[in-house]
C-alpha cells in the first residue's frame, strides 16, 4: 500500500484547524501530533514529519496539527492561550470529534512535546484513549498557567543577546517582571508542589511513554513529577527513556534518530 | 478569502502548497520563499499573518515548502539548493495555469530572500521582489550558524555530538537536526547577493533592527545600483524582537509596513 499525504481542515463557526494526514487508507493506528504552545505542525527540526514518515513505513497513519497561537490555524473565539488547559481542551475536542468521525475503527494515540503534554494526557484519559506519548513533558500548576520555566537559565541566555543590552541601554528592561519571574514563581512553585503532584487527573488507564533529553535543564524536576505520579498508580503502564546528549527539543540529528527508534519500538 | 492546502507533484517530487485566494483578485500573485532551519518555525506566524493581510488587499498568495523541508515530501537530508532552482520553473508553470496572474512578485525571508532573488534571474517576467532580512554573505551566515551551534551545545553541556554525519553513505554536517550535504555547504560558502547579476528588477528590502548586518545590506544596494541594471530600496523597520527573541513575538509592525508599502505601490 502506498502512503498518501493529504491536508485536513476542521472548520466550524469557532475554529479552522489545519493538519496533514500521512499514511494509508483506513489505518489501524493514527498518531496525532499536537504542538507545544509556540510550536508548529512540523515540530522542532521537522521532527513530527520525520516520525510520521517513518511510522508510515510500518503502516501507522499520522496527523500533524497546528494550533492558532503559533501556526496557520484560526481560532475565531480567541481562546486565551495562557489558560493552557482550556486552550488545549477546546482545540483537542475539535480534533477528537473529527477523528471519531473520520477514523472510527482506528486506535488514536496523541503525542505532544513540552507544555502540550499534560493537556493531551488528561484529554486522552477523559476520552478513553489508552496510549499517550510525551516528549520532554512539563507539568502545569493548579492555576492552569506555566510554572516550571527555569527563568534564571533563560535570563542567562538572554545575557548573550544584543537585544538585551540594547533594551538595558534604552532603559526598556522590565525589572519588575524579571524579579517576579525569578523569585515569585519559584517560591510559589515550592509551596504548591504537593498540590501539583496530586493535580494530575488520571486514574490508571493510560499506557504512557515519556521521553526526556539528558541535558534538559528541567529534566530532574519533570522526571520527579512523572515518576511520583507513576508510583501513585495514575498510569496503567509507564515507560521512561532518556535520550543521551540531548536537550529539551532533542536538537541534533542523532537525538532525533534515537527518539524515532524508541517511539517505533514502543508502538510495536 | 479562501485558503487551500494541497500536495502537488512537481518534477516528480511531492510539494506542499498553501494558497490564499482573495474574493476579488487584483490578478497579482505573491510567492513566499521560506527561510531555512529553525528560522522557518520562527517566521511561521509572521508569514501567515502577512499572507492573510496581503490577500485582503486582493493579492493571491502562494506559500510552499522546498522539497525536504516543512510539509513537502522528501527526507530532511534530501534538501538541495539545486532542486529549489530546478523545480521553480515547474512551480511557476503550475501557478500560471491555476491562477493566471498578470504579475508575479517574489517575497523571501532570510535565506528564502536569497533563493527568491536567484530564482528571479531566470524568470524575466518577475519584476518585483520583496526581501525581508536577506542574507547578503553566505560565508558569514554559515559562520554564524556554526557559532550558534557551538554556543548552544556549550550552554546545554552537550558533549560528543558528531559534527559530521554519514547518511546513506553520504557525508553531512549537522546543523542542530538539519543535515546539510557538502554540496549545499559549498553553495552557501560561495553565495553572495552582491555578486548576483539581476537585470531589470525592482528590489525592496525590509531590514529590522534585530540583526546587525546593516552595512552589508547598504553595500549590496550600492553594488547593484552601480551596475544600473536594477533598483534597490531599503526600508528600516523598528521591530527589534523579530529575530532576537527566542519564541513567538509580535511582528505586526513589520507586517504593517510591508502592507503600507505594497498598497502605496
Amino acid at each position: 500500500m502506498e502512503a498518501l499525504s493529504k491536508p485536513i481542515v476542521i472548520e466550524d463557526e469557532e475554529v479552522c484547524l489545519y493538519g496533514i494526514f500521512r499514511g494509508v487508507k483506513d489505518p489501524k493506528t493514527v498518531i496525532v501530533f499536537i504542538p507545544a504552545l509556540t510550536g508548529t505542525r512540523i515540530g522542532p527540526q521537522r521532527m513530527f514529519v520525520e516520525i510520521a514518515n517513518h511510522l508510515n513505513k510500518e503502516n501507522i497513519g499520522s496527523i500533524c496539527f497546528d494550533f492558532p497561537y503559533a501556526g496557520d490555524s484560526i481560532d475565531k473565539t480567541h481562546t486565551n492561550p495562557l489558560y493552557l488547559r482550556d486552550y488545549y481542551n477546546f482545540h483537542l475536542s475539535k480534533v477528537c470529534d473529527f477523528l471519531l468521525q473520520e477514523y472510527p475503527r482506528s486506535e488514536i494515540i496523541f503525542i505532544s512535546i513540552s507544555i502540550g503534554c499534560m493537556p493531551i494526557l488528561e484529554f486522552s484519559e477523559k476520552n478513553k484513549l489508552n496510549k499517550v506519548i510525551l516528549l520532554s513533558p512539563n507539568h502545569l500548576s493548579k492555576n492552569k498557567t506555566i510554572v516550571n520555566k527555569h527563568n534564571i537559565y533563560a535570563y542567562f541566555i538572554k545575557l548573550f543577546q544584543f537585544n538585551t543590552w540594547r533594551k538595558l541601554f534604552f532603559l526598556k528592561l522590565n525589572f519588575g517582571r524579571i524579579v517576579s519571574n525569578v523569585f515569585y514563581i519559584k517560591s510559589k512553585e515550592k509551596k504548591n508542589r504537593n498540590e501539583e503532584n496530586n493535580h494530575l487527573i488520571t486514574c490508571g488507564k493510560v499506557d504512557l511513554l515519556c521521553i526526556f533529553g539528558e541535558n534538559d535543564p528541567e529534566l530532574m524536576e519533570n522526571q520527579k513529577f512523572w515518576k511520583h505520579n507513576n508510583i501513585q498508580g495514575r498510569f496503567n503502564n509507564y515507560d521512561e527513556y532518556i535520550v543521551p546528549n540531548s536537550d529539551h527539543s532533542y536538537m541534533g540529528w542523532n537525538s532525533k534518530e534515537e527518539l524515532l527508534t524508541k517511539i517505533s519500538n514502543w508502538l510495536n | 478569502m479562501r485558503e487551500k492546502l494541497e500536495f502537488i507533484g512537481l518534477n516528480k517530487r511531492n510539494y506542499f502548497i498553501h494558497s490564499h485566494s482573495p474574493l476579488q483578485t487584483n490578478r497579482e500573485t505573491i510567492i513566499f520563499f521560506n527561510p531555512m532551519f529553525d528560522e522557518k518555525k520562527r517566521v511561521q506566524k509572521f508569514q501567515c499573518e502577512t499572507a492573510r493581510a496581503l490577500c485582503r488587499l486582493g493579492y493571491t498568495v502562494i506559500r510552499f515548502d522546498y522539497y525536504g523541508t516543512g510539509d513537502s515530501g522528501g527526507d530532511t537530508f534530501e534538501f538541495d539548493f539545486s532542486t529549489v532552482y530546478s523545480d521553480f520553473s515547474y512551480l511557476i508553470d503550475h501557478i500560471k495555469n491555476t491562477f493566471s496572474p498578470e504579475g508575479i512578485i517574489l517575497f523571501g525571508i532570510r535565506l528564502g530572500a536569497d533563493l527568491a532573488l536567484m530564482n528571479s534571474i531566470s524568470e524575466p517576467t518577475i519584476k518585483h521582489l520583496i526581501l525581508v532580512e536577506p542574507i547578503i554573505d553566505g560565508k558569514r551566515y554559515l559562520l554564524e550558524l556554526r557559532m550558534r551551534k557551538k554556543l548552544f551545545y556549550n550552554l546545554n553541556k552537550i558533549q560528543s555530538n558528531k559534527e559530521q554525519l554519514l547518511i546513506q553513505e553520504q557525508k553531512f554536517e549537522d546543523f542542530q537536526g538539519y543535515p546539510m550535504s557538502f554540496e549545499n555547504l559549498a553553495y552557501l560558502e560561495k553565495m553572495n547577493l552582491s555578486d548576483s547579476n539581476i537585470i531589470d528588477k525592482s528590489v525592496t528590502i525590509f531590514k529590522t533592527n534585530s540583526i546587525s548586518n546593516k552595512k552589508l545590506v547598504v553595500k549590496f544596494k550600492e553594488k547593484i545600483e552601480i551596475k544600473k541594471s536594477s533598483s534597490v530600496n531599503i526600508h528600516y523597520v523598528d521591530c527589534p524582537e523579530f529575530w532576537a527573541a527566542l519564541e513567538s513575538v509580535d511582528t505586526s509592525t513589520l507586517t504593517q509596513q510591508i502592507i503600507t508599502f505594497i498598497s502605496n505601490n
